[in-house]
Order: structure tokens, then C-alpha cells, then sequence
């Protein structure tokens, strides 16, 4: 049994826990605060760690899973609560207050703020965060919120700031390029379903190759995201590492593509607020625009191709092998 | 200077699948290096077709003489064992360190493991070794002038003769025919009606004087295509592959390779050919936004195709998952070249860029333009997927 056998597994329990509980109460029910305190080095913690993603797109959870997961590495790093701190994700920022992504539901967390190499970290209390009432296209999973930052300042020059920061960083385009396949998963299973069953000329429309063959696209933009996200996860930590950067611009890039087609699939039906497909697709523009653009990604990667004409960040089949073929350390 | 072994031993290395992959990897490239001198010559591909395959059989001989072109194949055909993944190494060492010239050999990765799997075992104990030497090459009959995209219509016919099989028929789009040694051939044993039932796949020697092979020039220049017309061609019993009436069986073992674990191997040949293009200007001059997609894209195709081979690797192959890799490894190859020409311009349509690349990748774009037909059109793949993945 290899740890990769048990994602599947994985991503089944927390579907159905999200299912019942679409919330934080979930996370706890999945053990998820539990896997964050271990490594994620370790391949059976990030292989459940990051299933729980997966589901939480099917399922359209809304859990600060995604500003958990954020959060630990500097929680580690400066010795903060892990149970009450959650990351904020910083839009812009003046000198003295930052607008900030957060979780849809923030309870009495205390928010964790990285403004940036040179501005440094932030930890902001409950009571000082200002709903700013932006419209979020996703208010279950996230909104913005204004928080002071001119005060409560952690040291930011430290070298495990910087090494919670990559961490971070790469722990959450991972996390949402999961989150993006479960929610183009789900986008398939809409896309499909009303295909079987929607009748037009006599015949259902999944008769007509032109909605079969928008569907198979969608599919396949969707199939790219698991192998790639699959890679990526392999090898997260090692030095054959793929950026998971990568993995959440795809993943975006995709996941919207497949909605786009899947739209056009699902005619009217599509549009009303009654049918699922608008939070779907909510979620996936929300996750394209979070933690990173697939944009700036893009762009960026142009500038790793060195100097042999070598585009960098290649999988590297060894290590794809050694982490496939591991044998898993525990029983699911 | 290392000492490197004449022939590559898997598991010999210090233990796991990997580390024995990254020690052949290594020894490769030693190997490289010692023998520069030699090869360097058969690195780029000659834009004159038939140079080029003549370069392409040099190379599968210099591999097998140091022990290379065995490597992941059974010892039936005169390979020295490990798997797939040992031949995705060598391939990948091989590319990035500057060959790009496989030619017809590209061809191993799409046939070789369906006769291994179905041909008669002394048969292939004489075919294989020379197919891995460089000796012999295969061509691939299977489309017809009236069944290409549907190719279940075909009507070549094979009639049972005293001791094996008459073939009488017309092939098209047949690669390599005119170069090559053998071909395989799907053709009708029996009664149309009975649809992929009455398919036979056999094993024909091109020397055949009943054989004529009508070379079809291509709109790239290139040699590989080629017309057979088979005129009572007679092979004997042992040239069936696979069970008679059992060729459709063959034929999806073939495509399972020529659509899936082949990425792999094309993938590397097309990495190989965009730092040739990068290197020549395409980095400094393309605009990074298409740049950055295209990577990417290649990102995404590569983890597809690690998945393929590792599935192979497990006997885990699946004909929908193949689709995917297909359609994806079709996108790479669109994607570079359509940046190419967009990115150089003029400099490329006429044929400005310096030595041998402008009529190399004017080639490699128009051959681009046929990457979404051969070996199933786009639009056969997304019938694939819709059926087998989404159960439509």
C-alpha cells in the first residue's frame, strides 16, 4: 500500500464530513488542526492534509481551512497559538492599515498578517478588525476585512520568517489548486448529470457530439489539474520540488475553463440562483484570484528558463517514481 | 573520468526504483562525455528527410553498441531488463543533452511493447533485437483510404493459405514504409459483419516483391509516409500477433503506447528542440505572458505523462487516461511552434534565422499542424473521453 493510495480515501471522509457540516466544525471532525501539528514532509500528513482541500471544493465548504494551513508555518515559526491564529491575506497595504482576505467566518481568531519582506508580519487582535463590506463573489469562503498595521509587529528579518514565508506561500497554492480541482470536479459531475438527463429534439443532449465534445474538454482541463497537482504533491519539500505556483495558475487557469464550458452545457438552468453551478463558479474565480494570480505566475515563469535554454521546475521522473512507489509508514 | 560499464545493468544501482534511475542517468551521461567525439554529429536533425533517417539509424546504433537502446526492455528481444521508466531516463538524458534525432525510432515506444506482449516469442526473439539495434525499423499499417478516424471499416483482408495468411489490400499514412523493414498490419480474417472480431494484426517483411510502398510527399518536406498496396502478399502462421480474429486487441495496445506512455518520449523531443529554440532567441524575444503559458502547459503535459508511464510501470494502463496525455502533448506541440512563428516572424517564414533552423522549424510547425490526426484526430480522443471517462 503506497501513501498515494490512501488520497482517494482521504478525500471521501472529508467530503462526507463536509457534506454534514460544510464549516469549521468539519476541520476538527477530519482531524485537520491535528495534521498541521505534524510535518508535512511527512507524505501520509500532506497526502490527508491536502485531500481535505479537494473535498472542500466538491463540497463547497466553508471552513478557514485554506487561512489555517497559511497560518502554521509562522505560528511555528514565532510560537503563536496554532488554535486561535489565522492568516490574512494581504490586498494592499499602506503604513498604517491593510485591507485583507479572511475567512467568511472569523470567530474570535487572532489574524496573522504578512505584509511582505520589508514591511514584515502583523498580528492583529479580533477586536481591531473593520469589515470593510466589500461585495465578495464568494462570501462563504472569504471576505476583506481593514486592520490596523502599524502596531504589533513581529521580527520579520529572522531566517524563519523567510523559511515560514516560502512555506506558506507553497503550502497555499498547493492548498487552492486542490480546492480548484475539487470544485472542477464538481463542475463535471453538474455538467454531466444535466447532460443525461435534459431532453431537447427527442433525445437527451448528450446525444449531440458538439455538448459531448465541450463536456470532454472541460474534462480533460480538469484530468490536467489532478496530474499535475498529483506531481506537485509528490515531490512538495524535496529538492526536485515542482513550484506549486505552477499548479495553482493551471489549476485556475482550467478549473475556469471547465466552468466556462460547462456553462454553455447547462443552458438556463445554469444561470438561476436555484441551481448549484453559480457557487461553483463563484469559488473558482475567488481561488484563481487568491493567494496568487495564474497571471503574474504566467508571466513569471518565462524568467525561469536559464541560460541552456532549460525551462526550470521540470518533474523530475526519479523522484516522481521514489515518491509513488513509497510504501505508505501507517494504515489509512 | 568515471569508468562506465558497457552495458547498463538495472538494479545495480543502490537500491530503490529511483535510485537506480538517477544511476543510469548518470552513467548515460558519463558515456556522453566520453564519447563526444563521436556523437556530437548526430545530435541535430538534418532538414534533408533522407539524411535525417539515415542520422536516426547512426544514433540507434551507437546507442546499442554502448549498451543504451537495451536498457528497459526484456531479455526476449535483447534488452537487459528494468521497465519503462529506465527507457524514459535514457530518453530524457538523450534529449537534454542535445539528440533530437530518433526518427523512425520514435516508433519503439508505439510497437515494440505490443509485440512483445503479443507476438510469437521466436519471432520476436529474431524482430526485436532488430528493431533495437538499429538493424530493422517498423512501419505502422493500420488507416485505410476509406477508414481512418473509423478505423473498425477497414478491408485490407488476410485469407488463410496453406501455412499462414494471404494479405490483399491498400494501406495510407503508413510512417515510415518506405524506410523500414516490417510493418505491422491490421487486416480482415473474417466476415465484415462481425466489425473489430474479424481483425488480425501480422507482422509483413517490406521486402515483399508483392509489396509496393508509394512514398507520399508531404506538405513539410518529410519522407516518413508513405501508400502500401499489398497484392497477395503470403506470411506464414508465426507473423500473427495476437490472436486471429483478435487484432483489435493488438491495436488498442499499440494506441495505449502511441497515445499515452509516448508523451513521455515526445515530450522530451520537443523539450529538446524548444532549448534549441530558446537558445536562439526565442527567450529574449517572446513575449513572456505566451512564454509562461506555454511552459506551463508543458508543466501540466509532463505530469500526465509521469502518471502514464508510472500506470504502465504498474500494469495499470487506461486507454480514456491516454486521451488526456494525447491531447495535452498535441497543445505542447501546437503551442511552441504557433510561439515560434509569432515570436520570429519573418525571420522564421523566410527563413532568416541562422545555419539550418529556419527550414528545421518551418518543418517542425507544418508537421505540427498533423500531431491533432495521427493517432486519432482531437475529435476521436474527446469521443474517448466523453464515453469511457464521463460515461456519456
Amino acid at each position: 500500500v503506497t501513501t498515494e493510495s490512501h488520497f482517494e480515501e482521504f478525500v471521501s471522509s472529508a467530503a462526507e464530513a463536509f457534506g454534514r457540516d460544510p464549516g469549521d466544525g468539519s476541520l476538527a471532525g477530519v482531524g485537520f488542526d491535528d495534521l498541521l501539528d505534524e510535518s508535512l514532509d511527512d507524505a501520509y500528513v500532506r497526502s490527508a492534509v491536502f485531500a481535505t482541500f479537494v473535498a472542500h471544493g466538491r463540497r463547497l465548504g466553508r471552513s478557514s481551512a485554506l487561512f489555517r494551513l497559511i497560518a502554521r508555518p509562522y505560528v511555528n515559526a514565532y510560537g503563536l497559538d496554532e488554535r486561535r491564529t489565522v492568516a490574512g491575506l494581504a490586498l494592499r497595504h499602506t503604513g498604517v492599515t491593510a485591507q485583507v482576505a479572511v475567512p467568511a467566518y472569523l470567530g474570535e481568531s487572532d489574524l496573522l498578517v504578512d505584509l511582505g519582506e520589508s514591511a514584515g508580519v502583523v498580528v492583529v487582535e479580533p477586536a481591531d478588525v473593520e469589515p470593510v463590506g466589500a461585495a465578495s463573489l464568494d462570501p462563504d469562503l472569504v471576505q476583506v476585512v481593514e486592520v490596523p498595521v502599524g502596531k504589533s509587529r513581529l521580527a520579520s528579518g529572522a531566517a524563519e520568517a523567510a523559511a515560514a514565508r516560502v512555506l506558506a506561500h507553497s503550502a497555499g497554492c498547493l492548498a487552492a489548486a486542490m480546492e480548484l480541482l475539487g470544485a472542477g470536479q464538481a463542475v463535471m459531475s453538474l455538467g454531466v448529470e444535466h447532460a443525461r438527463s435534459r431532453e431537447q429534439f427527442g433525445r437527451p443532449i448528450a446525444e449531440f457530439q458538439a455538448v459531448r465534445h465541450l463536456l470532454a474538454q472541460a474534462s480533460l482541463n480538469v484530468q490536467s489539474i489532478d496530474h499535475l497537482c498529483r506531481a506537485t504533491l509528490r515531490t512538495m519539500g524535496s529538492i526536485d520540488a515542482l513550484p506549486s505556483d505552477i499548479a495553482k495558475a493551471v489549476a485556475g487557469r482550467n478549473a475556469r475553463r471547465a466552468a466556462d464550458s460547462v456553462c454553455q452545457v447547462l443552458g438556463g438552468t445554469g444561470f438561476t440562483w436555484e441551481h448549484p453551478f453559480h457557487g461553483l463558479q463563484r469559488r473558482i474565480l475567488v481561488l484563481d484570484s487568491l493567494v496568487i494570480g495564474s497571471e503574474s505566475v504566467l508571466a513569471e515563469l518565462a524568467r525561469t528558463v536559464e541560460g541552456a535554454g532549460d525551462p526550470a521546475n521540470l518533474p523530475s521522473l526519479p523522484a516522481q517514481a521514489e515518491a509513488a512507489f513509497a510504501s505508505s509508514r501507517r494504515s489509512a | 573520468m568515471s569508468v562506465i560499464s558497457a552495458v547498463w545493468i538495472p538494479g545495480q544501482g543502490a537500491g530503490s526504483v529511483a535510485d537506480d534511475l538517477r544511476d543510469l542517468d548518470r552513467r548515460l551521461d558519463g558515456w556522453i562525455d566520453e564519447h563526444e567525439a563521436a556523437l556530437d554529429g548526430l545530435r541535430d536533425p538534418d532538414p534533408d528527410p533522407l539524411r535525417q533517417i539515415e542520422k536516426s539509424r547512426q544514433l540507434q546504433r551507437a546507442l546499442h553498441e554502448g549498451g543504451w537502446a537495451q536498457c528497459g526492455w526484456p531479455e526476449i528481444v535483447g534488452g537487459t531488463g528494468g521497465s519503462i521508466l529506465h527507457r524514459a531516463v535514457v530518453c530524457e538524458r538523450l534529449t537534454r543533452r542535445g539528440f533530437v534525432t530518433f526518427g523512425m525510432f520514435e516508433h519503439l515506444e508505439v510497437l515494440l511493447p505490443a509485440l512483445i506482449r503479443f507476438g510469437a516469442p521466436d519471432f520476436v526473439a529474431t524482430a526485436g533485437p532488430e528493431f533495437l539495434s538499429g538493424r530493422g525499423s517498423w512501419a505502422q499499417g493500420f488507416s485505410e483510404p476509406d477508414a481512418g478516424s473509423d478505423l473498425i471499416s477497414l478491408r485490407t483482408t488476410a485469407r488463410r493459405v496453406d501455412g499462414g495468411f494471404r494479405i490483399d489490400g491498400r494501406k495510407i499514412w503508413t510512417s515510415w514504409a518506405a524506410h523500414a523493414t516490417r510493418c505491422l498490419v491490421l487486416a480482415r480474417t473474417g466476415n465484415p459483419e462481425a466489425r473489430h472480431r474479424s481483425l488480425t494484426m501480422l507482422a509483413v517483411d517490406l521486402d515483399d516483391p508483392r509489396i509496393e510502398v508509394l512514398p507520399i510527399r508531404q506538405a513539410n518536406g518529410g519522407a516518413e509516409l508513405a501508400e502500401v498496396v499489398f497484392d497477395g502478399v503470403v506470411v506464414g502462421s508465426d507473423r500473427v500477433v495476437g490472436d486471429v480474429d483478435g487484432g483489435w486487441a493488438v491495436a488498442l495496445e499499440v494506441l495505449l503506447h502511441e497515445r499515452g506512455t509516448f508523451t513521455w518520449f515526445r515530450l522530451c523531443v520537443l523539450l529538446g528542440r524548444m532549448r534549441r529554440l530558446l537558445k536562439a532567441g526565442l527567450r529574449e524575444r517572446a513575449d513572456p505572458r505566451a512564454l509562461g503559458e506555454l511552459i506551463a502547459d508543458v508543466v501540466s503535459a509532463r505530469s500526465a505523462a509521469v502518471d502514464a508511464l508510472l500506470d504502465a510501470a504498474r500494469n495499470e494502463e487506461s486507454l480514456a487516461r491516454a486521451s488526456v496525455c494525447k491531447l495535452q502533448l498535441s497543445q505542447v506541440e501546437q503551442g511552441l511552434y504557433d510561439l515560434a512563428v509569432s515570436t520570429f516572424g519573418p525571420d522564421l517564414t523566410l527563413g532568416l534565422l541562422g545555419g539550418p533552423l529556419a527550414e528545421l522549424t518551418q518543418q517542425e510547425f507544418q508537421f505540427s499542424r498533423i500531431v491533432t490526426l495521427y493517432g486519432g484526430s482531437t475529435q476521436m480522443q474527446l469521443d474517448a473521453i466523453a464515453r469511457q471517462v464521463l460515461g456519456l
